[in-house]
């Protein structure tokens, strides 16, 4: 009995409610009522629904989705239809959830300075960092004297404002826009600055700042003004690291682990100390040179050969004497709803699927166990990367951290959980040309379409630039690099590779004996300087 | 005086036959809730429910006595519509063993009667007949005829395979 000819319109809608996209494919295809019902009179009905889509809940007109654009690809520019956001949305979470994903690179480089900490504004299609860059180009807009940023400045960046630290115990407030950038003024504090974090929340920018000398400032505005509105009294000896969400603050206090506190009353809510939550432990072997040989460095890679698969496997991490749990020390960490990831000095990774719930007596069932709240994947880490406290990114149940000379991506499950066969696949990518250039990453992200990074790669400056007499140099140089899942719809899904080289040398200019010092370099993996 | 759950109602079906129930089962119906709510005097004039069969209704007023004591829908049941698992409780997936016409009739009992738990369990049994399957499987198990040649079926095939699990 066909439910078409059987039901009303409103019931078989009901039914394609609970009906997977790739089901409604096969629907389609039954016959011509069928597929008239799907793909022609309830089209905008069927892929308009929320989980066939995702998209604001007041849109309406499928062709503003794109109207503030959020990919770096301007991945839904031109969209047609709600079936045709669909499809694109669809193509590139499949391209996520590959094992090896399809990708695209992009290396920014301006100029000779290497870029230290950046952030893309995907809207007003810049890149903000010690210099600007057009996002589409890679041309500089315009830029800061040296004398306006001090050497090694953190930079934080939300929605058209940018703060960065100045000598002292400053944070200077920028206005950015694409032509220019205004200061706007300096956030004085008595006491050091050892790291800010600045957010936007549906237009209230709040840029929160600790010290450890135990004090933590909260500094909120809309229009893009920010005044001190709490201070809070936290133990001292704060890491830097922190980061927040419309209403909670937390601080890493390194082997003290994460404090949590609220931003609205300037009370502590929690501590997370890992040691004594019995964590469920998990480990990942990196992935050795033999086995990436062939990968990462061949000139004119494949579109999938720009990532390695990543094992999770139960149990900690096989071999060497590890740094105890309860000596370790806490970085980096990061809230992304009930989920917080920590990441520490020993290439622990720290899961917590849902913080709210070590928050004593917030859970009816009180009783329960302090056990399955934390899940700590052990990585093979040397250290070399957390001389900075480590870089992470969160985003859509995957957490980007940097072991060695690698990036990780390790995907979690809906609920945010670390098991066998069901997590989404992890994977990792490089942060250099070469593994032996490899250089802590500066600022890393995910994002909807891609991931950013710092990437070190050699510079090559010709003879044409240089006085008359001068041997030409290689330079190391971090660049901006883009690793970019976005499909390309014009075909079936699948990447069609850059046309441009892959070599990051511009060498147009050099000559042939420039040319084979170059390729000589590159083989011995020398020192670049 | 009777309390109010152990009130009986009585239902008549669209073949005009009686069937005395609880009230607290039929009021699992919104539209039978409302009736009562109305008419104001409960168990007297009986309530003709006038596109239900009596097998329907008593199949229908089966799971409403499995499930007289589910919390009441609230209103925000359609605001966790974001999340549409097909997951269906045991006992409602044996209630849904039935033959195609008896489930289709089912789904609309319940649509016109107003029980949104029940449409929803009915929706997603049908949502769970079609999962997974090819086309050529999905028109056996509701005997669809293709009315389509090979090559109009390989075309939008072509333009739908994004959506395929690959």
């Amino acid at each position: 009995m066909d439910p078409l000819t059987l039901l009303p319109s409103e019931l078989v809608l009901r039914i394609l409610e609970f009906t997977p996209t790739s089901d409604l494919a096969s629907l389609t295809r039954l016959n011509r009522s069928w597929h008239a019902f799907i793909d022609e009179t309830h089209q905008e009905a069927i892929y308009f629904t929320p989980g066939r889509t995702d998209h604001a809940a007041g849109l309406r007109d499928v062709s503003l989705f794109e109207k503030e654009p959020r990919t770096f690809a301007k991945y839904y520019q031109d969209v047609e239809s709600w079936k045709d956001l669909c499809r694109r949305q669809t193509l590139l979470s499949k391209n996520w959830d590959a094992e090896r994903p399809l990708t695209t690179e992009r290396k920014i480089i301006v100029g000779r300075d290497p870029i230290w900490r950046f952030r893309p504004d995907f809207q007003r299609r810049i890149i903000l960092s010690t210099s600007h860059e057009d996002m589409d180009s890679g041309d500089l807009l315009w830029k800061l004297e040296r004398d306006d940023v001090r050497p090694f400045a953190h930079l934080e960046y939300a929605d058209g404002v940018a703060c960065w630290d100045c000598d002292g115990e400053g944070i200077e407030v920028w206005r950015i826009g694409r032509e220019r950038g205004v200061k706007v003024k300096v956030l004085e504090h008595e006491v050091q600055t050892r790291g800010f974090q600045l957010s936007c929340f549906g237009g209230v920018w709040c840029l929160c700042v600790v010290s450890n000398a135990g004090c933590g400032f909260v500094y909120e505005g809309e229009k893009r003004e920010l005044e001190l509105t709490k201070r809070m009294v936290i133990p001292t000896g704060a890491v830097g690291h922190l980061d927040q969400d419309e209403g909670v603050v937390v601080y890493s206090l390194g082997s003290g682990g994460y404090h949590f506190f609220e931003k609205g009353t300037g009370e502590k809510m929690v501590g997370l100390k890992p040691e004594v939550l019995e964590p469920e432990v998990f480990h990942i072997v990196h992935p050795d040179e033999h086995f990436r040989r062939g990968t990462m460095e061949d000139i004119g890679k494949a579109a999938r050969d720009r990532t390695v698969p990543l094992a999770i496997r139960p149990g900690p991490l096989p071999g060497d004497e590890r740094v105890p749990l309860e000596d370790d020390e806490w970085g980096a960490g990061m809230l992304s709803g009930n989920l917080f990831v920590g990441v520490s000095r020993a290439g622990r990774l720290l899961i917590c699927p849902n913080w709210r719930a070590l928050i004593p007596h917030t859970s009816p069932t009180s009783t329960a166990p302090l056990t399955d709240l934390i899940q700590i994947i052990e990585c093979d880490s040397d250290g070399s990367t957390f001389d900075l406290g480590g870089w992470l990114s969160v985003r859509d149940h995957r957490v980007l951290l940097e072991i060695q000379d690698l990036i990780y991506i390790i995907g979690l499950t809906d609920s945010d959980h670390v098991r066998d066969g069901e997590s989404r696949p992890s994977f990792a990518t490089s942060t250099a040309i070469k593994p032996q250039y490899a250089n802590p990453v500066s600022f890393m992200g995910l994002y909807e379409d891609c991931l950013m990074s710092t990437y070190t790669t050699l510079l090559y400056r010709s003879r044409s630039d240089e006085a008359e007499g001068v041997v030409p140099r290689i330079f190391q140089t971090k660049a901006v690099r883009v690793l970019n899942l976005a499909p390309d719809l014009s075909g079936h899904g699948e990447v069609v590779e850059d046309e441009e080289e892959e070599l990051d040398l511009p060498v147009s200019g050099a000559t042939r004996a420039e040319l084979f010092h170059l390729i000589a370099l590159l083989a011995r993996g020398e020192d670049g300087d | 005086m009777a309390s109010e759950g152990e009130q009986t109602v009585k239902l008549v079906s669209s073949d005009n036959v009686e069937i005395v129930t609880e009230r607290k089962v039929a009021e699992r119906s919104m539209l039978i809730k409302n009736m009562i709510e109305d008419l104001g005097a409960p168990g007297e004039e009986p309530i003709p429910i006038m596109n239900v069969s009596e097998a329907v209704l008593r199949k229908v007023l089966e799971w409403c006595t499995h499930h007289k004591n589910d919390p009441a829908p609230s209103q925000d049941d359609d605001a966790d519509s974001r999340k549409k698992t097909t997951d269906i409780e045991d006992w409602d997936q044996k209630f849904m063993q039935v033959d195609q016409e008896m489930l289709f009739e089912i789904i609309l009992a319940a649509n016109y009667m107003d029980i949104k738990a029940l449409l929803d369990v009915g929706c997603k049994t049908v949502a769970n007949m079609i999962k997974g399957k090819s086309p050529e499987e999905i028109r056996k198990t509701f005997n669809i005829q293709n009315d389509f040649t090979p090559e109009e079926e390989d075309q939008i095939r072509r333009e739908n395979e994004w959506a395929e699990d690959r």
